[in-house]
């Protein structure tokens, strides 16, 4: 008990003395990444990192609330739409990594670049007994009536970018497609695991906009699913990476940046089946060669963001 | 000595609960308050309040609250009931088992009960149907919830139950009343201001909770106040102003009931004349006997048994989609969590480190507070009584983003933010309505002579406190420990919120595992979590058992 | 010597004042019952003794110590008061062996252990309870644990006990002689008692001196005998059970005025050799340690006479007084 305390004391005192010379980082998943990152950065920079790792909601959050006294120096989330809103309110340091030459301009501004993208796919369970789709209209055939799932564009920012994505190519055709998908049953049960996990188990056959490094991981792993990439063209929910303007930290910020796009970091990312950002790193997954890219104005399609999510759930909800 | 005393359970209250809460309030008027601004002020509060779903949100949550309060209470006490009429032998292996729904964390719960009950489940692959429609539905929710958190009544009224002894009983039986009237007439009166006060807490613990909503509800469009707020966190741009709004919302819920419980228990208040506590149980008869080991059986496998079965299941699936086969089946996601990194352990090592501290902090702040509300009531009392309910009927989110605000500032010279003193504040905050109930209520039936002949004897009131009445209480004290004990190791909303850069929890370690990497993994962990908490309140069950049965012979 | 000394003590809870302007003088050694029905504050006088309430006005003094002064500020807290309570629900703490609650007081007086062993030893021998050292209070019967509580009291040498009602959990034989132990302990050991009672038969067999309490204020005060012979008004006469109220033209015949009340002890009635004025009819007659209690009828009245011989039930009696013993109020 008392060396619990002691340690507990220890830790008080201590612990933000510690903090304050590391280079402070909160990333979105996935862990391993954002871990591999790290490590490797301190082992090539002798940067000591403070890793707080979460999912993007959290992330955004606890830099919301510590406003008043920022604690963050370099953000990774999983949303785009964040940093645009972030580099709008002005509240990004403006930085272009040296590395970025080999990222495509559609994935880099003045203020953030992609760390990495995942690329929006159909996913299906391979012991359901449904025939392989190969277009996202393909799932409102019957076959598929009361077998799809669809991460809820409201939870999941992946989702979301697949909604504006789509409706930013086809327009009211999207919207039509969205609302015979609901007509064929399609259930929207929350973020991207709520949406997947009722199709490895069974209960569901199909998702309708998975994340697909996560499905691909999971293939990998063992679970029956195969993965499609529409190819009429999908869209990609790139991972923004960001230096906070209230770092105080700035030169350790850049350096991690650029470690994080150098050749070695996107070798982390390939490594978790994520899209790397630069067009020179391969993964062992469908590359930048083999993807037909839906590409729309990510900052045009963020200041919409709340009309398509009520657009989405007036369209889907019955 | 008074003035100190209430000083004393005043600050801590304040400084606990009473900063994070006023925070979100603040939050919640002024919108720019995380920069330390008052620029327009009140400009998020009709915005918000004026959402027509929020008006549904708000019935649901109410509707589901009632729900769930009712049926757990229709669970708990026949049990608790024919629990203090128990062998003591039986009993503690009983209670043992009902702590066990304590330490599972609602979300897997829940995942549990979809991964047995929905189409495919392991229902269906064993016994070749599926109530899939039954549980994404309101009874369904009601009934998974109510499964939850029943145990929290259970413990509180078969504790009262125990106090008041059979003697009431015997004499209403000698006038004639039957066993179903006695239980009606005599017993349920006089327990009913321990019930209350338990229902009390299923209610706000309804209102707060997350998860089940969150993974069976919106399965089938059922929105409570509580998936709201985290919509508002989750959703972009992150509206924590707006999420503070609903949480008041919900803390004016909790006012209210709160009031409720105050108004009803006052008019139920009983005092029970000695304080002789009648352990030992009666002799049952084997028939009777039988049928209550039946009914404890079934409460048992159906709230304990089942959903940690399919956890054990699950945690020794290699994939999700293989299902339960021989071939399916294996050691890997146990040996991969360990495997790995010494994360896992550090995770679950500093779950327990904060989980005890949690437990030990609560019971002895609630043990001050208890004894302040109690014996030097007054109407300040009566507010330091609602404060310490307070944090039950604010989300976990919430309390972090206060935390943060109150915590996260360049005025205090050394500050528990950024350390994982911050997340035991957060622990202590949302733990202590927990030991504040349950020993407010059994001190409430200890005669008031037993302190007073303590202040003649020559002691003070700490002395009266640790000397007297802690040993008494003890019992009710080292429950409340557990179950603080129990649900720390596996909060999870104001963990992943707070944990700073670096430490882990099993909390936090298992959602990474289930939002990036394997349910089965996630599952595994939690298994481990389970097992380990579980054995350490049955050890400490044990030593108490031992140490109790040593002092009485 | 005055021991206590309570003089000018208020006390309100809320808008209801129970405690008017209370003087007090209780001589050292001496036993006094506060005696008076439920609600009538002396509970709360004797909490006020002790230290667990405070007065809203006055001071007491014990000896040269001053227990509380409200015109300056002076509390002194029960604990360091130095006196024994001995309560009517015992207090036992029921996770404390006999010898552990009675040890408890020289605990908190930081005794050597030594000393304890020893004192706890003395007292329950004082209270005939060596025996039962070890045992739980849940284990002992109502009596012992009431000497267990009374061996508490005395255990760390006070000079004043307080009494909550201390006999009237017990039966009556037990009361009787608890009492009476009590009373002969109190006067071996020199210590100055207060006893708080509703039960007029309690503070007879207790006490050296009763203070009658009536809605906040003594209504009398004096010696049992004196109290008991000599009622103040009816009120008084009816809640000490003195004796028979009756209008006084039943009884007496020197045309007083017929509806005054008189106090008619029950030794002052007899029953009459001859043919008397006085008739009454008898309602039920038992024998009571060695006479008998005759209950019966007199104009409406009940009374209550005492009678060598047995009498039938419905009999008219005819009853002789002795018109010295009467008291008109």
């Amino acid at each position: 008990m008392k060396s619990l305390i002691a340690a507990v004391a220890t830790a008080v005192v201590m612990a933000p003395a510690a903090y304050a010379a590391d280079l402070v980082v909160y990333s979105a998943g996935p862990k391993p990444l954002s871990g591999a990152l790290a490590k490797g950065f301190t082992a090539k920079s002798g940067i000591k990192v403070s890793l707080f790792q979460s999912n993007s909601g959290k992330v955004m959050a606890r830099y919301q609330a510590e406003k008043s006294n920022p604690q963050v120096d370099v953000i990774i989330s999983a949303s785009w739409g964040h940093a645009i809103t972030l580099d709008k309110a002005g509240e990004l340091l403006a930085y272009v990594s040296p590395e970025a030459s080999k990222i495509p301009a559609s994935l880099k501004t003045g203020t953030y670049a992609a760390q990495g993208a995942a690329a929006l796919a159909i996913a299906y369970n391979t012991k359901s007994g449904l025939p392989a789709p190969k277009q996202w209209g393909d799932l409102t055939k019957a076959a598929y009536k009361n077998q799809i799932t669809m991460p809820d564009p409201a939870k999941s920012g992946s989702a979301l970018t697949l909604v504006q994505g789509l409706v930013a190519q086809d327009g009211k055709k999207a919207w039509e497609l969205f609302g015979a998908l609901a007509n064929n049953g399609m259930i929207v049960p929350g973020a991207n695991r709520a949406a997947l996990n009722p199709v490895l188990q069974g209960a569901k056959g199909v998702v309708f906009g998975a994340v697909d490094y996560i499905a691909l991981g999971l293939k990998a792993k063992g679970e029956s699913i195969e993965v499609v990439h529409p190819s009429g063209g999908t869209v990609l929910a790139p991972r923004p990476i960001m230096i906070a303007k209230s770092s105080e930290n700035q030169d350790a910020a850049r350096k991690f940046v650029d470690y994080v796009l150098s050749r070695e970091g996107q070798k982390h990312v390939a490594a978790r089946l994520i899209l790397p950002a630069r067009t020179d790193v391969s993964a062992d997954r469908p590359g930048w060669n083999d993807l037909k890219i839906i590409d729309f104005d990510y900052v045009a399609a963020a200041g919409e963001a709340a009309e398509t999510k009520k657009m989405f759930a007036d369209n889907t909800r019955k | 000595m008074r003035p100190a005393l209430f000083g004393l359970s005043a600050v801590t209250l304040i400084v606990i609960v009473g900063f994070p809460v006023v925070a979100i309030v603040l939050f919640a008027l002024f919108p720019h308050i995380n920069e330390l601004s008052f620029r327009e002020p009140f400009s998020v509060l009709l915005p918000n309040l004026t959402r027509p779903r929020l008006i549904d949100a708000t019935i649901n949550s109410l509707s589901l609250s009632f729900a769930v309060t009712l049926v757990s209470a229709l669970i708990a006490v026949p049990l608790a009931y024919m629990r203090a009429k128990f062998p003591l032998r039986f009993g503690q292996i009983w209670d043992a088992g009902f702590l066990v729904p304590f330490l599972i964390p609602p979300y897997i719960g829940s995942l549990a009960w979809m991964q047995l009950l929905q189409k495919n489940g392991f229902v269906e692959q064993a016994l070749g149907f599926n109530l899939a429609g039954f549980l994404f539905s309101f009874p369904g929710i009601v009934t998974v919830m109510s499964l939850h958190l029943f145990p929290l009544i259970y413990f509180t009224t078969a504790n009262a139950f125990a106090i008041i002894g059979t003697r009431y009983g015997d004499v209403a039986r000698v006038f004639g009343g039957g066993p179903v009237q006695v239980f009606i007439r005599i017993y349920l009166p006089m327990v009913f201001p321990a019930l209350l006060s338990s229902c009390l807490i299923v209610f706000i613990l309804t209102i707060e909770e997350f998860g089940t909503p969150e993974i069976l509800g919106s399965r089938f469009g059922y929105e409570v106040i509580v998936t709201a707020i985290h919509e508002k966190f989750s959703d972009w741009p992150i509206d924590l102003p707006g999420a503070s709004v609903l949480s008041l919302i919900l803390i004016v819920i909790a006012f209210f009931a709160f009031q409720a419980h105050q108004r009803l228990s006052d008019k139920f208040q009983t005092a029970i004349e000695s304080q002789t506590v009648d352990k030992r149980g009666q002799p049952l008869s084997p028939g009777y006997l039988f049928a209550v080991i039946l009914i404890f059986g079934t409460a048992l496998f159906v709230a304990v048994v089942m959903p940690l079965a399919t956890i054990t299941i699950s945690a020794f699936m290699d994939t999700l989609s293989g299902g339960v086969t021989a071939s399916n089946l294996s050691f890997n996601n146990l040996i991969g969590i360990f495997d790995t990194s010494s994360e896992a352990w550090q995770a679950i090592l500093t779950s327990l480190t904060l989980a005890v501290l949690a437990a030990v902090f609560t019971v002895l702040i609630a043990l001050v507070v208890a004894f302040t509300v109690v014996r030097l009531r007054s109407a300040a009392t009566v507010f330091l009584d609602f404060l310490s309910i307070l944090p039950n009927s604010v989300p976990g989110m919430a309390v972090a983003v206060g935390l943060i605000l109150t915590w996260n500032q360049t005025i205090w010279p050394i500050s528990p933010y950024n350390t994982p003193v911050i997340l035991l504040l957060a622990y202590l905050c949302l733990m202590l309505p927990y030991p504040v109930r349950m020993i407010t209520a059994a001190l409430r039936q200890l005669p008031k002579s037993l302190d007073d002949a303590a202040y003649i004897s020559g002691a003070g009131e700490i002395t009266v406190i640790w000397k007297v009445l802690a040993p008494l209480l003890g019992p009710i004290a080292l429950a409340a420990g557990f179950i603080v004990f129990a649900i720390s190791t596996r909060e999870l909303v104001s963990s992943i919120m707070l944990a700073p850069p670096g430490v882990e929890t099993v909390a936090t370690f298992v959602f990474h595992q289930f939002d990036q990497g394997s349910v089965n993994t996630g599952m595994a962990m939690s298994l481990v979590a389970i097992v380990v908490s579980g054995s350490i309140i049955a050890l400490g069950q044990r030593l108490q058992g031992r140490s109790r049965t040593g002092s009485t012979s | 010597m005055s021991h206590i000394q309570i003089r000018h003590l208020s006390k309100s809870f809320g808008d209801t004042k129970v405690l008017h302007d209370i003087n007090l003088d209780v001589e050292s050694g001496a036993f006094v019952t506060l005696l008076g029905p439920s609600g009538c504050g002396k509970t709360t006088l004797l909490r006020i003794v002790a230290g667990l309430e405070t007065p809203d006005e006055g001071v007491i003094t014990s000896g040269d110590q001053t227990f509380v002064d409200t015109s300056n500020g002076v509390f002194t807290d029960p604990q360091d008061r130095k006196l024994g309570f001995v309560f009517q629900d015992y207090g036992l703490w029921p996770h404390l062996s006999v010898a552990g609650n009675v040890a408890f007081p020289l605990k908190m007086a930081k005794a050597p252990q030594s000393e304890i062993d020893r004192r706890v030893r003395e007292v329950l021998t004082d209270v005939q309870l060596t025996e039962h050292a070890a045992k739980l209070p849940e284990q002992l019967s109502g009596g012992q644990k009431q000497r267990v509580a009374i061996a508490r009291a005395l255990a760390g040498k006070p000079s004043l006990i307080l009494f909550d009602e201390p006999l009237s959990n017990l039966d009556a034989n037990l009361r009787e002689e608890l009492g009476q132990e009590i009373r002969l302990l109190s006067k071996q050991l020199g210590l100055t008692c207060v006893n708080v009672t509703h039960d007029r038969r309690e503070a007879q067999i207790l006490s050296d001196s009763i203070a009658l309490m009536k809605d906040g204020v003594f209504h009398m005060f004096g010696r049992p005998e004196d109290l008991f012979r000599a009622p103040r008004d009816v009120w008084s006469a009816q809640f000490l059970d003195a004796g028979n109220i009756l209008p006084a033209g039943l009884v007496l015949q020197n045309g007083r005025a017929a509806n005054a009340k008189v106090l008619v002890p029950r030794g002052a009635f007899h029953l009459a050799e001859a043919v008397s004025p006085i008739q009454a009819q008898a309602l039920n007659c038992i024998f009571i340690e060695d006479r008998y209690e005759v209950t019966a009828v007199l104009a409406g009245n009940i009374i209550k006479i005492f009678s060598d011989r047995s009498v039938a039930m419905n009999d008219t009696i005819h009853l002789a007084v002795d018109e010295d013993a009467i008291l008109e109020f």
